[in-house]
C-alpha cells in the first residue's frame, strides 16, 4: 500500500516537471523561430515584377493579347497555376479584381484575386497583389499579379 | 543502502536523464538555427528567382556567394552542389547543408546558365540570360 502512495506521488510530481520543460522548450522554440526563421518574404516583389513586366509589354508590343505569354517572356499559365503566381489583364474596367465580363477581361490566368481588393491589415497567409495601369493607343488597361509563390524544401541524398 | 534513498536516487537520475535530453534538444535546435543554413538557402534561393524574373536574354550577371559557399563548406557540401537551376521547372535550388535543399520558381520564360566562380576574390555565381533554344557559346 505504501509503494503504491510512492508510486502515485512520483507521478504527480514528474507532470509539472514536464509541463515546465514544455513551457520552456515552448519558448525558446518561439523566440529562437522569431528571430532566425521569420522567412524571406519577396511576394510583394515578385508581384510588382510581373505586373511592370505585363505593362511594359502591353506598351512596347503588338498583338500581345493573341499570346501573352509568348510575347512578354512569360512562362505558361500552366507553370504559373502551380507556383501561385497569377495575374489578369482587364481593358477599360471599372473594377478588374471582381471584373467577370468576358470582353472587359483581356488575359487571364484564371484564379481568385479577391484578396487583392482587402484593404487594411492582410493575413500572411494570403498571397501579395500588385495593381497597375496602363494606357495604349487611348485604351486603359488594369494589370492585376498576384503572388503567393513559397519556397519548397526537398531531401536529397547526402 | 535503504531502499527509500535507492528511490530517491533512481528517481533523481531519471529526473536529470529527461533534462539533459531536453537540453540537448534544445541546444542542437538552437544551433542549427544559428547556423543559419535553413534561412539562407531560403534567401538565396528567392534572391536569385528575383534576379532571373527581372533579367533580359543577352544579361549577364554576377552574384556575391560569399556567405552561401562559406555556409555549405562549413556543413559538408559540395560546393558544385550549392546552386541548381532548372530552367525545365522553371526553379532555382539552393543547398546549405547536407541532405535537404529550398527550391523557389522563377516565371522569365529564359534560359539561365549558372557557374560558380570560386576565389574572385569573393565567390560569386555567375548567370548568363539567353532566349529559350538560344544557347549562349
Amino acid at each position: 500500500m505504501n509503494n503504491r502512495k510512492g508510486a502515485a506521488k512520483d507521478i504527480i510530481t514528474f507532470f509539472p516537471f514536464l509541463f515546465f520543460l514544455v513551457i520552456i522548450a515552448g519558448g525558446i522554440v518561439l523566440g529562437t523561430v522569431i528571430f532566425y526563421g521569420s522567412g524571406y518574404d519577396i511576394r510583394q516583389s515578385e508581384a510588382e515584377v510581373l505586373n511592370y513586366k505585363i505593362g511594359n509589354c502591353i506598351l512596347e508590343k503588338q498583338g500581345w493579347e493573341d499570346n501573352i505569354y509568348d510575347f512578354c517572356g512569360i512562362v505558361n499559365k500552366e507553370v504559373l497555376g502551380e507556383i501561385d503566381v497569377l495575374f489578369k489583364v482587364c481593358k477599360e474596367s471599372g473594377d478588374c479584381i471582381l471584373e467577370k465580363s468576358e470582353e472587359k477581361i483581356v488575359v487571364t490566368t484564371g484564379g481568385d484575386f479577391v484578396s487583392c481588393g482587402l484593404e487594411g491589415e492582410v493575413s500572411e497567409g494570403y498571397g501579395k497583389c500588385s495593381i497597375g495601369e496602363v494606357e495604349k493607343s487611348g485604351v486603359r488597361y488594369q494589370v492585376i499579379s498576384f503572388s503567393g509563390n513559397q519556397i519548397r524544401g526537398e531531401n536529397v541524398g547526402r | 543502502m535503504d531502499r527509500g534513498k535507492t528511490e530517491l536516487l533512481s528517481r533523481t537520475v531519471v529526473y536529470f536523464i529527461f533534462l539533459a535530453l531536453f537540453i540537448g534538444g534544445l541546444g542542437w535546435f538552437v544551433f542549427d538555427q544559428q547556423n543559419g543554413s535553413s534561412f539562407w538557402s531560403d534567401y538565396y534561393a528567392k534572391e536569385v528567382a528575383m534576379v532571373v524574373n527581372l533579367a533580359e536574354p543577352g544579361d549577364v550577371l554576377e552574384l556575391d556567394v560569399q556567405k552561401a559557399t562559406k555556409i555549405a563548406f562549413e556543413n559538408g557540401v559540395n560546393l558544385e552542389t550549392v546552386f541548381e537551376v532548372d530552367n525545365e521547372d522553371k526553379e532555382i535550388c539552393v543547398r546549405l547543408s547536407l541532405g535537404r535543399k529550398n527550391c523557389y520558381s522563377y516565371f522569365n520564360d529564359v534560359l539561365v546558365e549558372s557557374n560558380l566562380e570560386l576565389g574572385r576574390p569573393w565567390n560569386v555565381l555567375k548567370l548568363e540570360f539567353s532566349e529559350l533554344g538560344v544557347e549562349n557559346e
